[in-house]
C-alpha cells in the first residue's frame, strides 16, 4: 500500500460515524455512571457491575427474545440449543432484572461498607470485586444458551429512521434518552436531597462523615444498589447493540472503564464527556474515516489515547482531589 | 556497630569462638545461644520433608498415571509457572495485573511462530526452540515493562485498568493474526531437544517442565529472601516507608512486572511445543486472566508451594469432575472470593501453621493464657491459690525474637 495514500479522509462516512458514535456513547455512559458512583463511595472499581451487565444482557435475551419459527427450531434442534424460551413481556422483565441487579450490588455494597471487609485495603476489595464478577460470570456461563444472537430491543425500539445517510434505531435513541433521565435524576438526588448530601460527604471524606453521624453502611449499600440497577439496565440495552457474545459484552465494560479513566473517576459529567469522545473516535476508526485501520491498530490507538490522558492528568491534574493521588 | 557473636549449639562444651576471625585475640568473646531454626529431619535436609515427598511424588507420577492425566498435570505445571509470576506482582508488590493470560498466550503464539518454518509450506523463521522461546519471552517482558513504567507512578486503580487494556490490546492485535495463531489449519510446533534428548513423548516433556518449575520455585525462594525481594515486599506493604529508607517503589514495582512477564513468557514458551498445534485463543482471553489471578490470592502470599498446589488443583479438578461441568470462571470466582476472605496468608498460610511446630506451640500458649484469664475472671479476680501453670515455653525458643513481618500485613 502506498504510504502517501494510507491515511485518507473519507468525507461521506464522517457524518454517519459521528451519529453512530453519539448513539453508542449512551451505552458507555450508562455503565460509566454506575462505575463512577460506586467508585466515589468506596474508592475501588466495582467490577461486580461487569458481572451484572453480562447477566443482564444474557438473561434479558433468554427471557424476552422470541422463539424461532418451526423451521428455525428444526435447524437448531440438532445443535442442542434450547428453543423453549419463556418470551416474557419486556417492561416487567426489565424492571425485574434491574431489581435483581440492585439486589446483587446491594449485597456486595453491604459486604464492603458494613462488614469487616470495609477495613480491608483497597487492593483487597478490588480483588473481592473481581471475584464476585467472576462468580457471576461463571454461573452465567454454566447455564448460558446464547451463541451471539442480538438481544431484543426495547418496546418500540425496532423502528428505524435516517439521519443523513445513517440509519438510527429507536432503541439507540431511547438509550440516549434513558441516559439523560438517569443523569438528571442523579443530579437532583445528589444536589437536592439529604441522601445526596450524605453521598457527597462520604465521597469527599469518609472519616469526617462518620464523625458527623452519616450512616456510611446504609449510604454505601444504597448507592451500590442504585448503581447495580443502572448496570443491569446497561446490560439489557447492550444486547441489541453487540449481541450476546460474552467477550463483546466485556469489551463494552472495558470501554466504560476507560471512559471513567478519561473522566478521572471524578465526576459523572466528565465521564459522559469521555464517553462521547471515545465512542466517536472508535466509530470513526471502525467506519474507515481515516482509511482502513486494522482491529489491532484501532485498539492500539484507543490504548494510546488512554495512556496519554492518564499521563497528562497525572502531570497537570489537581493532585488533591484527583483519583490519581496515591 | 559490629558485635562479635557466634552461634553455639545448646549443650556444646566449647566456648564460642569467632568464626569471623575477630581482632579480639584469645579472650572470651561474647556468645549468644541461638538454637537452630529447625531440628530433626528438616534441620538435616534443609527443607521440610513434606516438600521432598511432594517432589518425589511428582517424579513418580507419570509412572503410575496414564497419558491423559500426565498431560493434565503438565498443563497444571505450566499454569503454576504463570501464577508464580502473578505471586510476585499481586502478593509481594501488591498490585493487580489483569493481563497475565494474554501475556502467556502472546508468548505461546510468538514462540510457536518463530519455531515453525522448518517444513515446506510452513510459515515462520524456523528458529531453534531456545531462540524462539527467547523471542517470545523478550516480547512479553518488554510489553509488561512498558505498561509498568507508565502506570507505576499512579494509583492502583489505574494499574488495573491499564493492564486490562493491555489484555484487550493483545487479544485484538495479536490473537487475530492467523499466521501466529494458526487459523483454521493450525500448523505444528516441533518439540525441542534438551541435552540431545528429544521431547517427543509427553512423559519427557512433563519432566522437562517439572524441572523448569522447580528451578523457577528455587529462584523465587532465593529472590524472596534476598534484599531485592525484601525491598519489594516492603514497597508492597508501605511504599512511603520504603521510599524513606531509600528503596525506590517505582523501580521495584516495574521489576515485579518484569518478573511476572518473564514467568508468563516461560509458561507460554513451554506451552507452544507441549500442545504442538496452537490452542484456541479463548484460553487466553480476559476472563482467564481473572482465573490466573485467583490462584495466588487463594494460595496466599507466603508460600510458593501453595501457589503451585492451587494451580495444579485448579487444573485437575475440572477434569476430575467432568460431569459437574465446572468452568474455570466459576472456580476462579470461588477461589478469588474465598482467598480474599481467608486473608493475605490464604490457604498456604493455614497449611504452614499446620506443619509449623512453633506456630502450634504459640497457639497452645495463647490458648493456655486464655483459659487462665477465664479462670481468673471466673474465680472472682482474687489472687489465685495454688501453683501457677508454667508459661508454655517452646523448645529452642529464641529469646527476644519477634516473628518477622509477613508479606501479608494489611498496610496498603
Amino acid at each position: 500500500m502506498d504510504s502517501l495514500t494510507a491515511i485518507s479522509f473519507n468525507q461521506h462516512t464522517f457524518g454517519p460515524s459521528i451519529v453512530n458514535g453519539i448513539t453508542t456513547s449512551g451505552l458507555y455512559g450508562l455503565i460509566a455512571v454506575s462505575l463512577v458512583l460506586s467508585y466515589r463511595i468506596s474508592r475501588t472499581i466495582a467490577f461486580v457491575h461487569g458481572g451484572i451487565v453480562l447477566a443482564g444482557t444474557l438473561l434479558f435475551w433468554y427471557l424476552c427474545s422470541p422463539n424461532l419459527s418451526a423451521g428455525g427450531e428444526a435447524l437448531l434442534a440438532g445443535s442442542g440449543q434450547s428453543t423453549n424460551r419463556p418470551e416474557f413481556p419486556r417492561i416487567p422483565t426489565i424492571i425485574g432484572l434491574m431489581l435483581a441487579g440492585a439486589a446483587v450490588a446491594a449485597l456486595y455494597g453491604y459486604l464492603v461498607t458494613s462488614t469487616k471487609l470495609s477495613l480491608y485495603p483497597r487492593v483487597t476489595l478490588t480483588n473481592f470485586a473481581l471475584g464476585m464478577m467472576l462468580l457471576i460470570v461463571g454461573i452465567v456461563f454454566r447455564y448460558n444458551k446464547a451463541s451471539g444472537e442480538p438481544g431484543p430491543p426495547l418496546p418500540g425500539g425496532e423502528h428505524k429512521f435516517k439521519i443523513g445517510i445513517q440509519f438510527v434505531t429507536m432503541h439507540q435513541v431511547m438509550t440516549l434518552i434513558l441516559l439523560a433521565v438517569v443523569v438528571i435524576a442523579f443530579t437532583i438526588l445528589l444536589q437536592a436531597t439529604r441522601f445526596g448530601i450524605f453521598v457527597r460527604a462520604v465521597a469527599d471524606n469518609v472519616e469526617a462523615s462518620k464523625l458527623v453521624g452519616v450512616p456510611i453502611g446504609q449510604v454505601g449499600t444504597t448507592v451500590y444498589a442504585l448503581s447495580g440497577a443502572i448496570s443491569a439496565l446497561g446490560g439489557i440495552l447492550l444486547g441489541n447493540y453487540v449481541g450476546t457474545d460474552t467477550n463483546s459484552i466485556l469489551f463494552i465494560f472495558l470501554r466504560a472503564l476507560i471512559v471513567c479513566v478519561l473522566g478521572a473517576f471524578a465526576s459523572i459529567p466528565l465521564a459522559l464527556a469521555g464517553a462521547v469522545t471515545l465512542a466517536i473516535i472508535d466509530s470513526m476508526l471502525k467506519s474507515d474515516v481515516f482509511g482502513t485501520v486494522d482491529a489491532g491498530y484501532r485498539e492500539l490507538i484507543v490504548v494510546f489515547i488512554l495512556f496519554s490522558v492518564v499521563i497528562l492528568v497525572d502531570r497537570f491534574g489537581k493532585k488533591g482531589s484527583s483519583v490519581l493521588a496515591h | 556497630m559490629a558485635t562479635n557473636v557466634t552461634k553455639r549449639e545448646p549443650g556444646s562444651e566449647k566456648p564460642g569462638s569467632s568464626t569471623g576471625g575477630s581482632g579480639h585475640g584469645g579472650g572470651s568473646a561474647p556468645t549468644l545461644d541461638v538454637p537452630p531454626r529447625y531440628g530433626g529431619i528438616q534441620g538435616l535436609l534443609g527443607v521440610h520433608p513434606i516438600l521432598l515427598l511432594i517432589v518425589a511424588a511428582g517424579v513418580v507420577y507419570p509412572l503410575i498415571a496414564n497419558d491423559y492425566w500426565t498431560f493434565n498435570l503438565t498443563v497444571g505445571l505450566i499454569l503454576a509457572i504463570a501464577c508464580l509470576g502473578l505471586l510476585v506482582v499481586v502478593g509481594w508488590g501488591r498490585e493487580i495485573s489483569l493481563a497475565q493470560a494474554g501475556l502467556v498466550g502472546s508468548s505461546l503464539y510468538i514462540t510457536g511462530y518463530m519455531a515453525r518454518g522448518d517444513k515446506p509450506g510452513e510459515v515462520g523463521p524456523g528458529l531453534p526452540f531456545p531462540v524462539a522461546a527467547a523471542v517470545g519471552i523478550a516480547f512479553v517482558i518488554a510489553v509488561s515493562s512498558v505498561v509498568a513504567l507508565i502506570s507505576m507512578r499512579l494509583s492502583g486503580v489505574y494499574v488495573v485498568v491499564l493492564t486490562l487494556s493491555l489484555q484487550f490490546l493483545l487479544e485484538n492485535a495479536l490473537f487475530t493474526k492467523e499466521k501466529l495463531t494458526g487459523g483454521l489449519s493450525a500448523p505444528s510446533t516441533p518439540r525441542p531437544n534438551f541435552l540431545g534428548m528429544g521431547m517427543q513423548s509427553d512423559t519427557r516433556m512433563y519432566y522437562y517442565i517439572l524441572g523448569v518449575l522447580l528451578v523457577s520455585m528455587m529462584f523465587l525462594y532465593r529472590y524472596r529472601h534476598s534484599r531485592f525481594g525484601r525491598s519489594l515486599i516492603m514497597v508492597g506493604v508501605d511504599k512511603v516507608s520504603a521510599a524513606a529508607v531509600g528503596v525506590s517503589p517505582w523501580m521495584y514495582k516495574v521489576a515485579a512486572f518484569a518478573i511476572a512477564g518473564t514467568f508468563a513468557g516461560i509458561a507460554g514458551a513451554l506451552s507452544a511445543p507441549l500442545y504442538r498445534n496452537p490452542p484456541g485463543i479463548l484460553q487466553y482471553f480476559s476472563f482467564n486472566s481473572l482465573f490466573y489471578l485467583s490462584v495466588p490470592i487463594l494460595a496466599g502470599f507466603e508460600s510458593i508451594m501453595a501457589t503451585v498446589g492451587v494451580a495444579i488443583f485448579f487444573q485437575m479438578l475440572p477434569q476430575a469432575l467432568l460431569s459437574l461441568k465446572i468452568n474455570p470462571q466459576l472456580l476462579g470466582g470461588i477461589g478469588l472470593t474465598v482467598g480474599v476472605l481467608a486473608g493475605p496468608r490464604g490457604m498456604g498460610g493455614s497449611l504452614i501453621d499446620l506443619f509449623d511446630a512453633r506456630a502450634r506451640q504459640k497457639r497452645r500458649a495463647a490458648k493456655a493464657n486464655q483459659n487462665k484469664a477465664k479462670a481468673q475472671m471466673g474465680g472472682g479476680g482474687g489472687a489465685s491459690g495454688g501453683s501457677k501453670p508454667a508459661p508454655a515455653k517452646a523448645k529452642g525458643s529464641q529469646l527476644g525474637a519477634k516473628a518477622p513481618a509477613s508479606a501479608g500485613s494489611e498496610k496498603k
